[in-house]
């Protein structure tokens, strides 16, 4: 376990210096900032524990500095989750008011959940663990990343192959830390030698596609702006349509 | 907690999956002459044959189970398909609407979530009704869709008949009030 946890990390180190040397060879940085501040962040928390590991500070230190960084990081993955959104509905106006919309809700429910959960509680018993902290990051974080994925579903945004690099590597980076995170805090002592290897798997796929999806710059599709149209006659219709296929479907059982 | 950990994880991957499989048969430059068909409904007048009791009648005056049980198995699959029909019509429909308001700027959210509520009533009725038909057949489900709607013609009478007896007694009393 050892040798191979060793070889990842060095794999991991690897794949994101490429990754950053990419970016601006194919002039990248500029155009996705948010996304190469987050891998920039990244590669620094690893340059940071290289050197606590090295200058011998004591475990309770390392595991306290490993905890800011991990939080740094994932409060800076926000960044990620913004990138997608900006790039991929900033052409459709009317997707972006309804993204905005279903965000809002999502915020107002996670803030509404939490209000009632710590309702009645004392001060001292508020403050999460970081590791539920981290936890809760990353699932507000995935949840956004599911509103935004459930509208490009929905509507068939057309996505460049950069963004689907993008949003590809961070959901399921996303996804799968949120279960292994999940996983640790729940049985972390008997299951820890088995999933410490999990995150950096994690960490070397969803690097490996960044690599492949961000090796050039490839523009997001424009949409044909001679397809607006007027939405108002478009939803009236569609809902009497609706209207009418409902009438059909249940009268029809009756004659 | 970890229930809601392990089902976002979840959704997110079948969402990828789901995405993925979209974005393989791309609807963006669907064409256009599916886009501005009006509404395709199946024909009231198949399911009206399909349902046709004369045709049981005449299969059981014949004594024979077997040709009545393939009788009954084949109205069901009839009806199945009838109503499979509706349920690609309201998809044609939705993805139309969706391919409309992709690119329209004044996009409502609140006319958005109105359309899906439709949808999902008409996907909830057509539910009913296949399971329905699937597990009582064609005729039993019309039978139970006619007892339905007998029954809230009844209660829409009843209701009726008790808004007027409230107006009746309200104008009594009015009346007997201005009387004194």
């Amino acid at each position: 376990m050892g040798l191979f946890s060793g070889a990842l990390w060095w794999a991991g180190n690897g794949l994101i210096a490429l990754v950053m040397y990419r970016g601006r060879k194919a002039a990248l940085v500029g155009k996705y900032p948010y996304f190469y501040s987050y891998v920039a962040s990244v590669a620094g928390s690893q340059l940071i524990q290289i050197y606590l590991s090295v200058g011998h500070y004591d475990q309770a230190f390392q595991k306290l500095a490993w905890w800011i960084l991990e939080f740094v990081t994932a409060v800076v993955g926000f960044g990620v989750t913004w990138e997608i959104y900006r790039h991929v509905l900033c052409p459709f106006g009317g997707v972006r008011r309804m993204a905005r919309a279903v965000l809002a809700s999502l915020f107002g429910a996670v803030v509404g959940r939490t209000a009632i959960e710590l309702a009645g509680r004392k001060l001292r018993d508020v403050f999460p663990t970081s590791i539920v902290l981290e936890q809760n990051l990353r699932a507000v974080q995935a949840l956004l990343l599911v509103a935004i994925l459930g509208l490009i579903v929905h509507y068939g945004l057309p996505i460049g192959h950069n963004l689907w690099a993008l949003l590809t590597g961070y959901s399921f980076y996303v996804g799968a830390n949120i279960v292994s995170l999940t996983v640790t805090s729940r049985w972390h002592r008997e299951m820890w030698a088995i999933w410490a290897v999990l995150p950096q798997i994690e960490y070397c796929i969803t690097l490996i596609v960044w690599c492949v999806g961000m090796w050039a710059y490839f523009p997001n599709p424009m949409p044909d702006r001679a397809l607006e149209c007027d939405y108002e006659h478009v939803s009236a219709q569609t809902a009497r349509a609706f209207g009418r296929l409902r009438t059909h479907l249940t009268h029809s059982w009756r004659i | 907690m970890t229930g809601l950990m392990i089902l976002i994880g979840l959704v997110m991957a079948l969402l990828l999956l789901f995405w993925a499989a979209g974005r393989r048969r791309s609807d963006f430059g669907a064409n256009r002459a599916e886009e501005e068909s009006p509404v395709r409904l199946p024909p009231k007048a198949l399911l009206g044959r399909c349902l046709s009791i004369e045709d049981v009648e005449f299969a059981a005056q014949l004594g024979c189970p077997r040709i009545l049980r393939l009788l009954l198995r084949e109205r069901r699959r009839l009806a199945l398909k009838w109503l499979r029909q509706t349920r690609r019509e309201a998809g044609r429909l939705l993805r139309q609407h969706v391919r409309a308001a992709r690119h329209a700027a004044d996009l409502r959210p609140a006319a958005e979530v109105r359309l899906w509520f439709h949808a999902g009533l008409f996907l909830m009725v057509y539910e009913v009704l296949m399971t329905a038909v699937r597990l009582y057949g064609p005729f039993r489900t019309r039978a139970f869709v006619r007892s339905v709607f007998a029954m809230a013609g009844v209660l829409t009478n009843l209701g009726d008949r008790i808004a007027g007896a409230i107006t009746a007694g309200r104008g009594h009393a009015v009346r007997e009030a201005e009387g004194t």
